[in-house]
């Protein structure tokens, strides 16, 4: 018998189990006898196996259990209440029919209900920008201190309307190409242009035209820095319903991870907005990110205690929510009464 | 009727709307949900967490879910996942809770369960150094890798059969036995000592 014999593990279960047989065994056991280690660590395997039939389940405290029925009926009386809306970004199938599926920080291409929405709001914003923008004539924007911009052209001209054609939507997506995006001192916002840089905007981030670049840069850069730098100026300088519906959209849409935190973050005040409430009930369901779609859930039962909270006195606040997991929000879930998994 | 189709029915009624149905499905099955979890994540906050995303990814898949193919396995895979998961954003950054006898309300627990199982007092010698023993294993049992805890506790805290892990975590029966057997062996090599 060779020293050099070492089982394999397949040979260790198979022995385990009485399954070894034939020459393996009898090999098995030659090297047992000869190697008292072996020996040794068999009889450790055995008794250690013997004493895990014994081990109980971790055990679950009733007000735990209690706490966490709660609450899921307080989420799910939610979803309930958007039940119309929720079929419609519902994960494909049953995602968890796949074997351990694995998810990208991208949250999933299922625009069915969203984009409609989105070309919506674009027109919205872009109407309700444009208004007074600064390549409207006679707009009160016009002033505002652009100094260079394409061919008079602005972002809004690439609101896909469908109306442009290939080589024009190229050649403006070209002009639009954002390079750089730099706030210097009092909010002066610069933005450099076109894939060669050749255009420079400058101006304050008050001003409307810059703004639209702005949202420009929210919803069409590449990147995710630039994103997060447009969105804070944005929320910063306005608070109307322009810009929530473009935190929505990062919210919802943005690939980048921290661009969503933020856009989320942005959002916590305004939970009562009937569109807020529904971006947060889609990112809850459908958001890649655990710590998200968590936030999510804490925002809407939150929010829905807040609602239901006649009394106006415990109005829930945005920032213990952004504790996060281990925040007040968590810990503070309704007891027992009206809870439909109460015990 | 039967146990299982009366869950074939709750599961059409559940798949339908009926909150109600749905409520008796969680109820059915969420305490051994949580014990899994927190057998994995040891703060409650977390624990919570994952529970809600749990059953949140039941209730929104549950329309798509084929009765051909079993309840408790998928809602068992679902959990499995969402651990893992947990563990990829939160476990790289910072450590997991790893201390479960000291973390909760919960403490002593080895001894009640042990004293239940060999009716004995919780004061004799005998149930004492039973916990201890367990309570050493639990240590070592989470030192290790996640989806070797995840299956030393599916086998053994759960008393599921291999087959069943090996549907969960859509591998090989022989691949189940042999991460089983790895997390036994890991955690006879830190108990060495113990095991005289």
């Amino acid at each position: 018998m060779s020293t050099d014999f070492r089982p394999a593990e397949q040979e260790w279960i198979a022995y385990l189990e009485g399954r070894l047989g034939g020459e393996r065994l009898e090999r098995f056991e030659a090297w047992l006898t000869a190697d008292p280690g072996a020996r040794r660590e068999l009889e450790q395997l055995q008794l250690l196996m013997a004493d895990l039939e014994d081990l109980p389940p971790y055990p679950v405290s009733a007000e735990l259990l209690d706490d966490s029925r709660s609450r899921l009926a307080s989420t799910l009386r939610t979803l309930k209440q958007h039940g119309q809306t929720l079929s419609a970004f519902r994960p494909a199938a049953t995602g968890e029919q796949a074997p351990l599926r694995r998810r990208t920080d991208r949250p999933s291409p299922r625009p069915a209900f969203w984009v409609p929405v989105a070309v919506a709001a674009s027109l919205v914003l872009g109407i309700w920008m444009g208004r007074s923008s600064f390549w409207f004539p006679g707009g009160a924007a016009r002033e505002a201190a652009l100094r260079y911009g394409p061919a008079g052209l602005s972002p809004a001209g690439l609101v896909d309307d469908g109306g442009l054609s290939g080589w024009e939507s190229t050649n403006r997506k070209r002009q639009f190409a954002v390079q750089d995006l730099d706030v210097h001192a009092d909010r002066e916002v610069s933005i450099l242009l076109d894939e060669t840089s050749r255009y420079e905007i400058s101006g304050s981030a008050q001003d409307r035209g810059i703004q639209e670049y702005l949202s420009y840069i929210v919803r069409n850069d590449a990147n995710p820095e630039r994103r997060l730098t447009a969105i804070r100026l944005l929320q910063q300088n306005e608070p109307g319903a322009g810009v929530q519906e473009l935190l929505v959209y990062a919210l919802t849409h943005d690939p980048d991870a921290g661009v969503r935190r933020s856009a989320a973050s942005a959002l916590l005040s305004r939970v009562d907005e009937p569109r807020v409430r529904q971006s947060f009930l889609k990112v809850m369901v459908d958001d890649p990110l655990p710590e998200l779609r968590n936030l999510a859930a804490k925002v809407l039962s939150a929010g829905e205690r807040a609602v239901e909270d006649h009394e106006g006195q415990t109005r829930w606040k945005a920032a213990e929510v952004e504790d996060g997991p281990g925040g007040a929000a968590g810990n503070d879930a309704p007891h027992g009464g009206g809870s439909e998994f109460g015990r | 009727m039967t146990l299982q189709m009366d869950e074939q029915q709750l599961i059409r009624q559940a798949q339908t709307g009926d909150h109600s149905s749905f409520e008796k499905l969680v109820r059915r099955y969420d305490e051994r949900v949580m014990s899994l979890i927190r057998s994995f994540v040891k703060n409650r906050s977390d624990a919570q967490d994952i529970y809600q995303e749990v059953f949140l990814r039941v209730f929104t898949g549950l329309p798509g879910f084929r009765l051909e193919s079993s309840f408790f396995t998928w809602l068992y895979r679902i959990t499995v996942n969402r651990c893992l998961s947990f563990f990829d954003q939160r476990g790289r950054r910072e450590k997991l809770h790893l201390d479960p006898l000291e973390d909760n309300d919960e403490g002593n627990w080895l001894e009640r369960v042990v004293a239940q199982q060999s009716l004995q007092p919780v004061e004799s010698g005998e149930v004492r150094r039973k916990s201890a023993q367990l309570e050493k294993i639990w240590q070592a049992v989470e030192t290790l890798k996640p989806k070797q805890r995840l299956i030393f506790c599916l086998r053994y805290q759960h008393g599921l059969r291999v087959k069943e892990i090996a549907e969960i975590f859509d591998m090989p029966d022989g691949t189940v036995k042999i991460l089983a057997f790895r997390a036994v062996r890991a955690i006879r090599d830190q108990l060495e000592d113990d095991l005289a």
